[in-house]
C-alpha cells in the first residue's frame, strides 16, 4: 500500500465538488462518503487511475437523477411556500396591497418608458440597408460652432454622381409644405407630400403595394401614392392610372401605390412626385447653386467603397463649382439621424432621462417592498425561526423569500399590465406616437416585459432574503415580536434615497414647468397675439393691392402685409453680399427676410433709426436694406444708416434703417443677425394684425374676400402664436411626461411612507397607550411619531438640494434666454415633500395617538 | 394494498436482504448483484429520500468509524410499511401472473 502516495488517495476533486453542490443537505455527506469508500476499494484492486475514471464516470451518470431529485422536492417545498405566501398575503392585506399596488405602479411606468424608449431606438430600422444610408451633410468651415446641416443645393447630388465614382444610389428630397389636391370635384389641401429622384424606393425599404414606383418616378407627370391615401381619394377602386390635379394646374396620374411609411421613419410621405416638380411647383430655379439651399441628398455607396475615404474625396466639391467657398461637404450615417441629430441635438438625450426615470421609479417602488418586508419581519421571525429549527438551511429561507416575492411581482406585473394598457392611449398623446402593446406584436418588448419583472424580483428580493435568512433561530425564540426590528439603518437610509429621488423630480418639473412658461409670456419684441398668416398663393400674389384694400376697410384689421417669413424665423441664410466698411475678416453672409413695406407696422416690429422702404418692389432692384441690432454688431460698422448694401448680382442699395432685435428664433438661441429687404418673389405668406374683438366675425370678412379672389383654394388660416408654441412642442411634451412620472413616483414614495407609518403605529402602540396614561396629549403624541419621518424627509432634501440644481443647470443651458433657479423653488419643494410627507403619516399617528390606552395597554 | 414502482422494490428487498448491514456501498453492490443494475448514487439515494419521506424506510445512524475523526455510516432500515409494501408486491405479482408461465405466453 505504499505505492498509494498521500496526494493519490483522494478521489479527483472536481467531480466530487460537482456531487457536492447537487445533492442535497440531508444525504449530502453519506453519498460523498459512500463514493470514497468504493473509490479507494477500486484503487486498491484496480489502481488510481482506473479509480479516478470511475468516479468521473459516475459523476456524470448521477447528474441526472440529481437534478430530477432536486427539481422534484424543490417544487413540493415551493407548494408550501406559495400556501404560507397566500395565508401572510390574507393576513396583512394592507401592507400586501401597499406592496403589490407600489409594484405595479412602478412596473407599469416602467413598460411605458420601456415602449416609448424602443420606438426611439427603433427609428428608421425598417430600412434593410439602414446602415449604408448617408446623408451629404453640409458645414460651414468659416462658422465656429461647426455645425452640420443637410440641406443642400439642388444640383449638388447629379453633380457628385457625375463626378465621383462609387455611389450606387442617390436621390434628393424636400418635403413638401400642403399642396391643394383636386379629384372628382373635391379640393383637399395635403400636408405630408415629398419631392424625389426615383432612386428613393433603391435607398429607403418603402413596401409597393400596387405597380413599381420606382419606375412610376421616373416620369414627371406620375404620382406615387400611400396606401391610405389612396383609399381616401379612390375607395376600393384601382388607382393605378386614375388622374389627380394638384395645385390647380399640374395633372398627375397615380403610377404606383405604396404601404404607409412607419411611423418612426423621418421621411414620411402620403404623396411623392418626381423631384423636378418642385421647380415649377415653387417657381424656384433648380440648377442654380447657390440660392435656395432646402434640399435633402441621400446616397448608398458600392460595397467596395468606405464611407469615410468617400467622404474625405468630396469633402471640398464646392471649390469645383464656386471659387472661393467655406461649405465642406460630410457622409453623415443616417441611422444617426435621430438619437444624435446633426449636431448632439437628438432624441438620446431624452432616451436616456426617460430610462433613467423608469429605472428610478422602479427602484422607489423596490424600496418600499424591502423596507416593508424587513419592517414586518418581527412578525414573521417566529415562522423562520421554526423553520430553521426543524433543519431549513439559510438557502432554503432564502429560497421562501424569493418565491413569495415571485408571487407579489406576478401579481404586480399582470397589473401592471392592465395598467400600462389602460394609459398608453394617454401616453401617446403626451409624446405624440402611435404605440401599441402586443405580445404578438413585438416580441423584443416581450423580453423587456420579462426583463422588468426579474429586476424588480432581483433587486427588492436580494436584501429581504440575506436579512431574513440570518435570524438565528435562539433569539427569535426568546425575545418578543415587537423588539426585534431595532435595527432600521437602513431602512432609514432607502427612506431617504427614495425621498431625494422624489424631491429631485420635484425640483426638476417646477424648474421645467417654469421655463416652459416663461416661454410662454416672454416679450418676443413683436405682436404675437393679434397675428393671423395665411398661405400667399393663387391669385393673391398677382392682386395683392386690392386684397390690402379690401381688408383695410375693415376697421377691426389694424394692417395687412405680405413677407416670406413669419417675425418668429429668421429667413434664410444668404451669402456674397458687400457692404461699405466691411471688415476684410467678416464674410459676407447673413440670413435675410423678404418683406413688404408694411411688414413692421403689421407685426410690431420698432424702427430705432430710419423708417420703412419707400421705394416700390422690384425682383431686379434691391435698393432698401433695414437691418436689425444683431446685424450691427454681425457687420461690424458704425452709422450704417445710408451706408451701401449690395445683395448678390443685383445693382448696390443702401441701409435705410435699423429696427429693434425680435426673437427672430427658438429661445433655444441667440437673437440672429438680420436684414430686411422688399424682395416679392420670396413672399409665402399674407400676415394680419387683427383687433381682439370680434374675432370670428373678422375672420369671416377675411375669408369671404380671399375665397373672392382665390375661388379654388380651401380657406385656411393660421395664428402665429399657435406657430411659435411649435418650437417648443418637445419640451412640452417632455415636460408633461417628467411632471406625470414624477407625481407617480411621489405617490409610490408616499405609498411606502404609510406602508411604513402602519408598521411604527403597530409597533408602538403600547409606547403610546403608557405615555397616554402619564398624560401625553394628542398633538405631542403626534409630533413625536412624525419627527422621524420628517427628519428622514429633511435629509432628503439636503441630497436633492445639490443634485437636481447640477441637473436642471445642465438642462436650462439649453435655452439662451432663460429663468433663473431662484432659492424659492428648492424651498418649495422642500416644503412640499414636508407636507405631503406629513399628510401621508398623519392618518396613522393620529389614529395611533387617539386610541384609547385601556386597549392597547390590556394585554400584558 | 401498497403498491411501488420496480427501482423501489429492488431497494426495499436489497435491504431486507442486508439486515443490519445495509448502508449505501452495499445496497449498490447488492442490487447490482441480484440484478444486474448499476444504479448512481444519484439515483439510488434519490429513491431512497422518496421512500423515507413515504415512511418504507428509515435511517440510522451507525457507529463512529474507529479511526480519527472517522464519520458515523447511515443504516437504512426497512420499517413495517416498508415489510408491507414488499409483501403487497408480492402478492399482486402472484395475482398479476396467475396461470402464466414463461412458456404459456408463446402462445397466442
Amino acid at each position: 500500500m505504499n505505492a498509494l502516495k498521500k496526494k493519490d488517495t483522494h478521489p479527483p476533486r472536481f467531480p466530487e465538488w460537482i456531487i457536492r453542490r447537487l445533492a442535497w443537505d440531508e444525504d449530502r455527506v453519506a453519498i460523498q462518503e459512500n463514493l470514497r469508500e468504493e473509490y479507494f476499494y477500486i484503487a486498491e484492486t484496480g489502481g488510481t487511475r482506473l479509480a479516478g475514471l470511475w468516479y468521473w464516470g459516475h459523476m456524470f451518470r448521477s447528474l441526472f437523477p440529481f437534478v430530477k431529485s432536486a427539481v422534484y422536492w424543490r417544487l413540493i417545498m415551493i407548494k408550501n411556500y406559495l400556501k404560507v405566501a397566500l395565508r401572510n398575503f390574507a393576513k396583512h392585506k394592507s401592507f400586501s396591497f401597499i406592496n403589490i399596488s407600489g409594484l405595479a405602479i412602478g412596473m407599469a411606468c416602467c413598460l411605458l418608458i420601456a415602449l416609448w424608449v424602443q420606438d426611439e431606438l427603433n427609428y428608421e430600422k425598417f430600412n434593410e440597408n439602414i446602415d449604408d444610408i448617408f446623408f451629404v451633410v453640409k458645414w460651414n468651415a468659416a462658422d465656429q460652432t461647426k455645425s452640420y446641416g443637410p440641406s443642400i443645393p439642388a444640383p449638388l447630388i447629379p453633380y457628385l454622381n457625375d463626378k465621383y465614382a462609387g455611389i450606387k444610389h442617390a436621390s434628393r428630397y424636400k418635403a413638401s409644405g400642403r399642396r391643394l389636391f383636386s379629384y372628382d370635384g373635391n379640393n383637399v389641401y395635403e400636408d405630408t407630400g415629398g419631392f424625389a429622384d426615383p432612386e428613393l424606393f433603391d435607398i429607403f425599404s418603402f413596401k409597393p403595394v400596387l405597380s413599381d414606383p420606382k419606375t412610376a418616378l421616373k416620369d414627371m407627370n406620375t404620382i406615387v401614392l400611400s396606401k391610405s391615401m389612396a383609399e381616401r381619394y379612390f375607395g376600393p377602386e384601382n388607382p393605378i392610372g386614375k388622374m389627380i390635379q394638384l395645385e390647380n394646374r399640374y395633372d398627375f396620374m397615380v403610377g404606383a401605390v405604396i404601404e404607409d411609411i412607419p411611423e418612426n421613419s423621418s421621411v414620411r410621405f402620403d404623396y411623392l412626385v418626381q423631384f423636378d416638380n418642385f421647380g415649377r411647383f415653387d417657381n424656384v430655379e433648380m440648377d442654380n447653386w447657390g440660392r435656395y439651399e432646402n434640399y435633402l441628398g441621400f446616397i448608398i455607396l458600392e460595397p467596395n467603397v468606405d464611407p469615410d475615404d468617400f467622404s474625405n474625396k468630396i469633402a471640398n466639391a464646392f471649390l469645383d463649382i464656386e471659387s472661393e467657398s467655406d461649405h465642406k461637404l460630410l457622409l453623415y450615417p443616417y441611422k444617426n439621424v435621430r438619437l444624435m441629430g446633426f449636431n448632439n441635438d437628438g432624441t438620446l438625450k431624452f432616451v436616456l432621462v426617460f430610462a433613467a426615470i423608469g429605472i428610478l421609479i422602479l427602484l422607489i417602488a423596490c424600496i418600499n417592498f424591502i423596507n416593508l418586508t424587513t419592517a414586518q419581519s418581527g412578525k414573521r421571525a417566529k415562522e423562520i425561526g421554526l423553520r430553521k429549527v426543524v433543519g431549513a438551511s439559510k438557502a432554503s429561507i432564502r429560497r421562501q423569500v424569493y418565491s413569495e416575492l415571485i408571487v407579489t411581482v406576478i401579481v404586480a406585473f399582470l397589473l401592471a399590465i392592465v395598467i400600462s394598457v389602460a394609459f398608453l392611449p394617454k401616453l401617446n398623446t403626451l409624446s405624440n406616437k402611435t404605440l401599441s402593446l402586443s405580445i404578438t406584436g413585438n416580441s423584443s418588448m416581450l423580453i423587456a416585459m420579462l426583463g422588468i419583472a426579474l429586476l424588480t424580483a432581483i433587486i427588492s428580493g436580494t436584501y429581504p432574503a440575506f436579512y431574513l435568512s440570518r435570524f438565528s433561530p435562539v433569539n427569535v425564540m426568546k425575545t418578543s415580536a415587537s423588539t426585534r426590528s431595532s435595527n432600521s439603518t437602513l431602512r432609514k437610509l432607502l427612506v431617504i434615497a427614495q425621498f431625494a429621488i422624489s424631491i429631485v423630480l420635484i425640483i426638476s418639473s417646477l424648474i421645467i414647468t417654469g421655463q416652459m412658461r416663461y416661454i410662454q409670456n416672454k416679450d418676443l419684441g413683436f405682436d404675437k397675439d393679434h397675428l393671423v398668416y395665411l398661405d400667399f398663393l393663387g391669385n393673391l400674389r398677382s392682386r395683392i393691392d386690392t386684397v390690402k384694400n379690401e381688408l383695410l376697410r375693415n376697421p377691426a384689421i389694424n394692417a395687412v402685409t405680405t413677407a416670406q417669413s413669419l417675425p418668429n424665423f429668421a429667413g434664410n441664410n444668404a451669402g456674397g453680399l458687400e457692404w461699405e466698411g466691411r471688415p476684410a475678416d467678416v464674410r459676407g453672409n447673413m440670413n435675410f427676410v423678404s418683406v413688404e413695406k408694411d411688414y413692421f407696422k403689421t407685426v410690431g416690429i420698432e424702427f430705432i433709426e430710419g423708417e420703412t422702404f419707400k421705394t416700390v418692389p422690384d425682383n431686379r432692384l434691391l435698393r432698401e436694406f433695414i437691418i436689425n441690432e444683431k446685424a450691427i454688431e454681425a457687420m461690424k460698422i458704425e452709422d450704417p444708416v445710408g451706408k451701401s448694401f449690395k445683395m448678390w448680382d443685383r445693382d448696390a442699395g443702401q441701409i435705410v434703417g435699423i429696427v429693434k432685435n425680435v426673437h427672430n428664433t427658438s429661445l433655444h438661441r441667440e437673437i440672429q443677425p438680420a436684414f430686411y429687404v422688399q424682395f416679392p418673389y420670396f413672399y409665402n405668406y399674407l400676415i394680419i394684425n387683427l383687433k381682439n374683438e370680434n374675432i370670428d366675425s373678422t375672420l369671416g370678412f377675411i375669408r369671404d374676400i380671399v375665397k373672392g379672389i382665390n375661388p379654388n383654394y380651401p380657406f385656411e388660416f393660421h395664428f402665429l402664436d399657435e406657430n411659435i408654441d411649435r418650437f417648443y412642442q418637445t419640451e412640452r411634451q417632455i415636460n408633461r411626461i417628467i411632471t406625470t412620472f414624477t407625481f407617480l413616483a411621489v405617490f409610490i414614495s408616499c405609498l411606502g411612507l404609510f406602508g411604513l407609518s402602519l408598521f411604527m403605529a403597530e409597533q408602538r402602540t403600547k409606547e403610546i397607550g403608557i405615555r397616554k396614561t402619564l398624560g401625553a396629549t394628542v398633538s405631542s403624541i403626534v409630533g413625536i411619531m412624525s419627527k422621524d419621518f420628517l427628519l428622514l424627509v429633511g435629509v432628503a432634501n439636503l441630497i436633492s438640494w445639490p443634485a437636481s440644481y447640477l441637473i436642471m443647470k445642465k438642462w436650462l443651458q439649453n435655452f439662451a434666454y432663460r429663468i433663473d433657479m431662484g432659492l424659492w423653488i428648492f424651498v418649495l419643494a422642500a416644503v412640499l415633500a414636508l407636507f405631503i410627507a406629513l399628510v401621508t403619516i398623519a392618518f396613522q399617528t393620529i389614529k395611533a395617538a387617539i386610541a384609547n390606552p385601556v386597549k392597547s395597554l390590556r394585554y400584558e | 394494498m401498497i403498491e411501488i414502482s420496480k427501482a423501489e422494490e429492488m431497494v426495499l428487498l436489497a435491504i431486507w436482504r442486508l439486515k443490519d448491514e445495509a448502508y449505501g456501498v452495499s445496497v449498490r453492490r447488492q442490487i447490482r448483484k441480484d440484478t444486474g443494475k448499476d444504479y448512481t448514487y444519484g439515483t439510488l439515494y434519490g429513491l431512497l429520500r422518496q421512500m423515507d419521506h413515504k415512511g418504507y424506510v428509515r435511517k440510522i445512524a451507525g457507529d463512529p468509524l474507529p479511526k480519527k475523526g472517522g464519520r458515523s455510516k447511515t443504516y437504512f432500515k426497512l420499517t413495517p410499511a416498508g415489510i408491507k409494501a414488499l409483501k403487497d408486491a408480492i402478492a399482486l405479482h402472484k395475482r398479476m401472473w396467475k396461470d402464466i408461465n414463461e412458456y404459456s405466453l408463446d402462445k397466442l
